[in-house]
């Protein structure tokens, strides 16, 4: 059995390496880790490795790392890989502070890396933009979201936090309500990706950097439905759907069972569940805006 | 001339007095300061009387009072009202707190009141709900914005904060970027209320609250453009536009002119201007829903663009 425990880092390729940079470090708010002539590594003001950046004809969401235990073992999770009949192998120096890795394909045929050891790269690094904590979690459009779940759940140990119908599921592998969800379309693409923010006065300084940058905010600020979270979405320097949030509900306790209480909470306690299609996707906020569904299924 | 100081109280007739007391105490967050069979008095939890509502046919917005200082007499007032044509008449109608005022009405019959003596109503009040600072603004749609800007500037001592175009104008007595704002429609129409809030942790909380008791936000959260303030509307159920704000722009110092500077500012120094429809409307945040553009006659106006 694997036990992801935390999110790492995200790769993206990226045809224009330079405003790809330009945004992580002048809008996002991450620090600039590595670069060298086709890759560039980016990293939280913590100090914690998110983003790598790769030179590549087209943009696409390529690569996701997770954390797995200090104890877990390399040899046995590539034999339990195995049994799932995934073909493991094991790398070294795949990203700066990373020694080793265990990597595979997920079914949707995104690369995937297990580690166990990390570093911290900078030293208290002064960002400027929006400066995020953390990378929160990565939303996928799948042609299967069910297969995905199944996948994600018996082969690394994550837990379903909620369905919408049949054709939205967030899972957790931790406290948070989720580090990736999937989403039922006809092709494979990232969804959205979502950076965490300390909080709603910190969310309100990044709707105030993007008036002054005059980056369109296409959805939000609301609370949406399943997580809970605040949250407003915009577009990056490659299109994609960039999620700023903070307050996403919490699963302190996985025996307890329901996410630790919140005032906003429509259900007492808020357990895991199956939210209706037409209710689920915010509690208060504007509706999303035709920019937010361009160029989806 | 006479110069306003402060907007203190609106007072608004209503249909259904009962559902407007509810809504009032329980989402607004006002206290009750005094209740009669047919007119009822708000107070802010720090104690000012904030609105007044009066039972009658139609929801309307009918008087809007202002706060003068105590050294302008009554007599002298009434004088210069006359030498401008308007006829003021002092009265004391039992307003809780406020034993005179001098009222009369405005180019587009709305009753203005004005007062220089009044009392807390109250302190440390306990309320219910969204509980804003203050009554920060009116917005009434006329048929001709100038002509009112003129007789607020000239009989009241206003000053014009913004124009976008020639259809919107956005007025200040004190710091405030605006206390009373006209915009052109057919016929003279209540537009929208405001009410201050603390910071944008209370237009978080204001937001839960709406979410919770299931009312619509119309518009927002975002931040305007003329004024600068961040928002949310909603309707009330008297189906009134209601806005709550935070950060509005200050006017600190009338003779510098320009507005205290931020860094959401378009321009440095942010002065007064005309703005045009495209940029005044949002600094960031959604466009309005239709739900907010609904029962307008006003022209094109820049709620419709981003």
């Amino acid at each position: 059995m694997i036990k992801v425990c935390r999110i790492g880092h995200a790769t993206f390729d990226t045809p224009d390496l330079d405003k790809a940079v330009d945004y992580y470090t002048q809008v996002l708010g991450l620090s600039l880790a590595a670069r060298e002539k086709d890759r560039a590594y980016l990293a939280t003001k913590i100090g914690m490795l998110t983003i790598e950046l790769r030179r590549a004809s087209e943009p696409r969401c390529a690569k996701l790392s997770f954390e797995v235990p200090a104890s877990a073992d390399f040899s046995d999770m590539q034999k339990h890989l195995a049994g799932h009949g995934v073909a493991a192998e094991i790398r070294s120096d795949t990203a700066p502070g990373q020694p080793k890795v265990l990597a595979f394909q997920d079914p949707k045929g995104t690369d995937i890396e297990l580690f166990t050891e990390w570093s911290y790269l900078g030293n208290g690094a002064q960002v400027v933009g929006i400066g995020p904590l953390k990378l929160g979690h990565l939303a996928f459009a799948v042609q299967d979201p069910k297969q995905m779940a199944e996948f994600y759940g018996k082969v690394l140990g994550f837990r379903v936090s909620d369905w919408i119908g049949d054709f939205f599921v967030f899972m957790r592998c931790n406290a948070d309500h989720h580090a990736v969800n999937f989403i039922a379309a006809k092709n494979i693409k990232m969804h959205h990706m979502a950076f965490e923010l300390r909080d709603f006065s910190h969310l309100q300084n990044a709707c105030d950097l993007f008036g002054q940058r005059k980056i369109p905010i296409i959805w939000g600020p609301v609370r949406l439905g399943p997580g809970h979270n605040v949250a407003a979405f915009h577009r990056d320097h490659d299109d994609w759907v960039i999620e700023v949030y903070a307050e996403l509900d919490q699963m302190k306790d996985e025996d307890l069972g329901y996410f630790d209480p919140r005032p906003w909470h429509m259900d007492r306690p808020q357990r895991p569940k199956v939210w209706q299609a037409d209710k689920a996707s915010y509690m208060w906020g504007p509706p999303p805006t035709p920019d937010f569904f361009r160029g989806r299924e | 001339m006479i110069k306003a100081r402060r907007i203190g109280h609106a007072t608004f007739e209503t249909p259904d007095l009962d559902r407007q007391i509810d809504y009032y105490e329980h989402v607004v967050g006002f206290k009750v300061a005094a209740r009669e069979k047919d007119r009822v008095f708000f107070a802010t939890k720090t104690g000012q009387l904030v609105l007044q509502l009066e039972r009658a046919g139609e929801p309307r917005c009918a008087r809007l009072a202002l706060e003068v200082a105590q050294t302008d007499d009554f007599e002298s007032i009434v004088k210069r009202l006359a030498a401008d044509g308007i006829k003021g008449e002092v009265r004391s109608d039992s307003t809780p707190g406020t034993p005179k005022m001098l009222t009369f009405q405005d180019n587009k019959g709305t009753a203005v009141d004005l007062f220089a003596e009044w009392k807390f109503l109250g302190r440390d009040i306990p309320v219910d709900g969204i509980g804003p600072l203050k009554l920060g603004h009116l917005a009434m749609a006329v048929p001709d914005p100038k002509a009112t800007s003129d007789f607020y500037c000239k009989v009241l001592g206003f000053r014009v904060s913004d124009w976008i175009e020639d259809f919107f104008v956005f007025l200040r007595c004190n710091s405030d970027h605006h206390t009373v704002n006209f915009i052109r429609g057919n016929s003279v129409k209540f537009h929208h209320i405001a009410y201050e809030l603390k910071d944008f942790s209370h237009m978080q909380a204001a937001c839960e609250w709406l979410g919770r008791k299931k009312i619509d936000i119309i518009w927002g959260p975002g931040r305007h453009g003329a004024g600068h303030n961040i928002f949310i509307y909603h309707r009330n159920p008297d189906d009134q536009i209601i806005e709550f704000y935070t950060e509005l722009d200050k006017m600190l110092d009338e003779d510098l002119g320009y507005f205290d500077p931020k860094p959401w500012h378009v321009d440095q120094p942010q002065r007064p201007k005309v703005w045009n429809r495209k940029s005044a409307g949002l600094v960031w945040g959604p466009p309005p829903t239709p739900d907010f553009m609904r029962g307008r006659d006003a022209p094109p106006s820049v709620e419709a663009h981003r």
